[in-house]
């Protein structure tokens, strides 16, 4: 274990860390550009370097990103991320109260021990986890894969039904190519470029990326310039003493931000929101919240950063992924040849325990390059967004044509990217086509390898101790909102009378 | 705005549905100890059944949005940038071939940063330092083959 943490240490893995790190910090202070975003557009670099490397460079822009997300979301009252969406409430109030500098230094620790806590969650139950998810059977992957895209499509922003369609069509997507069982090509129309299905990396930085660019540059207002300096004095000193104050809403903020983490489907920014939720309910003066309370920040704030931990549960135990970052990562992982899984814990051990190490160092290194973060993130803030969404658009077409050499890769990441900008107008969101890409092989190869297990039956996909109870956490996550209101509207309507 | 698109879109998956499900009968059945089991088409055929509601969701969706919601489409600067941000990444990557991808991304670049009212000099400088620093990091760490074009220039 020792030499895995130390391996990390190595120039061929913590320069391109560190450089990925200050990637991150540009990504996630530049409003409009996403933490989900960074990483796809660093994945096509990390193809050309060994796992660890790429994993450690994915760690570092996303860990990055989430926390310099806040930075906008607390200086301007744009999140910088989505992640970043709950910091902005009483962040913002702060920043306008003169004690910008003060929110932002209580945020990076945040970050820091948010982040700490859920890798350490993470390395404490994913093994355990993982010789458990050894006996799942294919049936038992069917239903989890579901599972996972269900949680994705209901609790992505819009309405249910539209992340349901936005799932189905992505996994429509998926069977594009080449069946694996009878070899005969699907849905290609004869094309030779899509015998090996449609591409992973482009069509996810095309609805990203290219859509992102889309959506600002028919916004002429968006690309205005706009320059702000970090305001207020605060010291180093001060925010870990309002941290120590504030010791338990930091830490049950983190565990509850690795908990929602971990479940498929909510990243996050759905943390974010719970933590900063359950703590103005709990909290003595709940009035104080979205007025600059500090609370308000310290809660969203270690949540965002530990649900990251959190996604990576789901993701490296069962292949599922928890959130559209680990979505890419599953995808990355299949393209160095690692099998996501429970295998992944005996036949690459000393590539987790990389991970592991890499996930608790760059709470340590987020904590001088988050600072330096904020220090640049004025003159980054002056970069004007026309110039920006250029150097991303030119990234995006790189990123696509790399991975494969293939210039029809661009076309389909342009076509992707337009399917993503359209569907902003009609509401549909993106993560649950992302997860069904991802997703779509799994399902279906399980579906097909369990019945011809079973020789066509679909008793055994029912009637299993696992499988049973996965069917009703599925029905739930779709009717369960809706029946509980009824039941609650029920409830009170006797005594409203 | 919203309303056509959502009864276009709505239509879009109809068709969508229904072609595939027509594709997918077309696939050949698979067997196993001499029964049938579900082959190639089955997945993509339940996936069309699905579809097919949410294409009327979408369809009585769009009938029920009000006219006004999302408001017309004013065409002004910002609206023409999407449009002309297509035609120029199409014509970057026939370009790309011909000319190669240094001079193609760097035209590319500038192009675009003009039509988005970047000043000349800034455009130029953020142009020429990104094409370099691509062709630097992904032509020469990463060894991957940017396209050369016919003048095979250079790398």
């Amino acid at each position: 274990m020792l030499s895995e943490v130390l391996a990390v240490f190595r120039p061929g893995i913590l320069v391109p860390w560190l450089l990925s790190m200050a990637f991150g910090v540009l990504v996630g202070g530049t409003p409009g550009l996403t933490a989900t975003m960074g990483v796809a557009l660093i994945i096509p670099i990390t193809y050309y370097m060994e796992p660890l490397a790429g994993m450690a460079m994915i760690l570092g822009v996303s860990f990055t990103s989430i926390f310099t997300g806040d930075i906008p979301a607390t200086l301007l009252r744009i999140p910088g991320t989505p992640a970043s969406g709950a910091a902005v409430l009483d962040g913002y109030e702060l920043t306008k109260q003169g004690r910008g500098m003060e929110a932002l230094l209580l945020d990076l620790f945040c970050s820091a021990i948010g982040g700490f806590i859920g890798i350490l969650l993470l390395i404490v139950v994913a093994p355990p986890l993982a010789r458990f998810a050894l006996r799942f059977t294919n049936f038992q992957y069917f239903w989890l894969g579901l599972f996972g895209l269900s949680m994705s499509a209901v609790l992505s922003a819009g309405k249910p039904f539209n992340g349901v369609v936005s799932a189905a069509l992505g996994l429509l997507i998926a069977t594009v190519g080449i069946d694996i069982t009878t070899g005969m090509p699907r849905f290609t129309g004869g094309n030779m470029e899509l015998m090996s299905g449609v591409g992973f990396i482009p069509a996810m930085v095309g609805l990203f990326g290219l859509s992102e660019v889309l959506k600002n540059v028919s916004n002429p207002a968006l690309l205005k310039e706009s320059s702000i300096t970090v305001s207020g004095k605060a010291s180093l000193l001060g925010a870990l003493r309002l941290i120590r104050r504030n010791k338990w809403t930091v830490i049950k903020s983190s565990v509850l931000g690795t908990c929602v983490g971990a479940l498929p489907g909510a990243g996050a920014d759905i943390a974010a929101w719970v933590a900063y939720g359950v703590e103005k309910k709990t909290a003595k003066n709940p009035d104080e919240f979205g007025k600059g309370a500090i609370r308000g920040v310290i809660a969203p704030t270690s949540a965002n950063n530990a649900a990251l931990g959190g996604t990576w549960i789901p993701a490296l135990v069962f292949g599922v992924p928890g959130d559209s970052i680990t979505a890419i990562v599953l995808g990355a992982m299949l393209m160095y040849g690692l099998r996501p899984g429970p295998l992944i814990f005996q036949e690459n051990l000393s590539l987790v325990h990389g991970i592991f190490a890499v996930g608790l160092i760059s709470q340590l290194f987020l904590i001088p390059v988050g600072l330096v973060g904020i220090k640049v993130f004025g003159s980054i803030l002056r970069l004007p967004r026309n110039m920006v969404m250029v150097i991303v658009l030119v990234f995006s077409v790189i990123g696509s044509f790399a991975i494969r050499n293939s210039f029809f890769d661009i076309y389909i990441m342009v076509a992707f990217g337009v399917v993503g900008y359209l569907f902003e107008f009609l509401e549909i969101p993106l993560p649950p086509m992302i997860l069904a890409l991802i997703l779509g092989p799994m399902i279906e190869d399980n579906l097909r390898v369990g019945l011809i297990k079973t020789h066509g039956g679909f008793g055994a996909f029912i009637f299993d101790p696992i499988c049973f109870p996965l069917i009703l956490c599925i029905l739930f996550v779709f009717f369960g909102g809706p029946l509980l209101r009824y039941f609650k509207k029920e409830g009170n309507g006797p005594k409203a009378e | 705005m919203i309303k056509l698109l959502r009864i276009f879109f709505g239509l879009i998956l109809l068709v969508l549905s229904a072609s595939v499900f027509w594709t997918s009968l077309s696939f050949p059945q698979a067997v196993s100890a001499g029964k049938r089991i579900p082959g190639p088409g089955f997945f993509p055929l339940l996936l069309s059944v699905f579809l097919f509601p949410g294409g009327v969701y979408q369809i009585i969706a769009g009938l029920k949005t009000p006219w006004s919601e999302g408001g017309k489409i004013v065409w002004n600067r910002g609206t023409a940038n999407v449009p002309v941000l297509l035609a120029l990444l199409l014509a970057y990557v026939p370009l790309m071939e011909k000319l190669g991808y240094t001079l193609a991304t760097f035209l590319f670049g500038m192009l675009l940063m003009l039509r988005l009212k970047v000043p000349f000099f800034k455009a130029l400088l953020v142009a020429v330092s990104t094409t370099l620093f691509i062709v630097l990091v992904f032509g020469r760490v990463f060894h991957i083959q940017l396209p050369r074009g016919i003048i095979g220039f250079p790398l």
